[in-house]
């Protein structure tokens, strides 16, 4: 079965990409297909690469990131809620002359949609609200 | 057709849930959402007839709740196979 997961709350406020990540596991062990992950409003934070919690806290979005890549799934962020939060990639750090890009290589930026794509491709979208 | 109903949130989200439910759909309590087995608006009694209450064993575990029947404690695989079960998913939150 085909699943698309959106996610909307950031790892620092919310359990929200925690209890999507722990489902999204459960999902492949069970040998279905992830077909969309996608980072909505706060949840744009999962996929910055200069976020560093405490050594003894979990941190999320290295964790996202490994299982991204481990199982080759196509990860995008919202761009319009990742530019108002200062989550960019290389391309929109040129475009709007920002000083770094901080989006983890596994995640793309792309518009919203590709939410609704991502729904309509799978048999059963999940939401994890802030 | 039954609906899988995904609560995150005690409260106000829990009620925006219960006005959707229908008889035969699953609720499911994941983080703080497990607060609502504590709460004394005991909103979970007044679920339509035939609907059953699952627990997310480890958001129960880490914040003290403990569960007993008839609310079904599970982990992340049953949650898959609840989503496979229902045919459409709804989350509150």
């Amino acid at each position: 079965m085909k699943f698309a997961l959106a996610v909307y709350g950031a790892p620092a406020n919310s359990q929200a990409p925690q209890s999507a990540l722990h489902f999204a596991r459960a999902v492949v062990a069970q040998g279905h297909e992830i077909v969309r992950l996608f980072f909505y409003q706060d949840g744009v934070n999962t996929a910055t690469a200069i976020a560093q919690p405490p050594q003894d806290e979990s941190n999320l979005p290295s964790e996202w990131q490994a299982f991204i890549q481990e199982n080759q799934l196509d990860a995008v962020v919202c761009i319009a809620a990742a530019l108002r939060r200062g989550v960019v990639d290389q391309a929109e750090a040129g475009r709007y002359n920002l000083p770094g890009h901080n989006l983890r290589d596994c995640f793309e930026l792309s518009g919203l949609g590709q939410l609704l794509d991502g729904a309509l491709m799978a048999d059963r979208f999940i939401t994890f609200g802030a | 057709m039954s609906t899988l109903h995904i609560v995150n949130k005690p409260r106000q989200a829990m009620e925006l849930c219960i006005r959707a439910v229908a008889s035969g759909d699953t609720v499911l309590l994941i983080e703080d959402a497990v607060y609502e087995l504590m709460s004394s608006a005991q909103r979970l009694n007044v679920l339509p007839g035939g609907c059953s209450v699952c627990v997310m064993d480890m958001d129960a575990k880490a914040r003290g709740v403990e569960v007993s029947a008839p609310f079904e404690v599970i982990d992340y695989n049953r949650f898959v196979s609840l989503c496979v079960d229902d045919d459409k998913i709804l989350s509150w939150f």
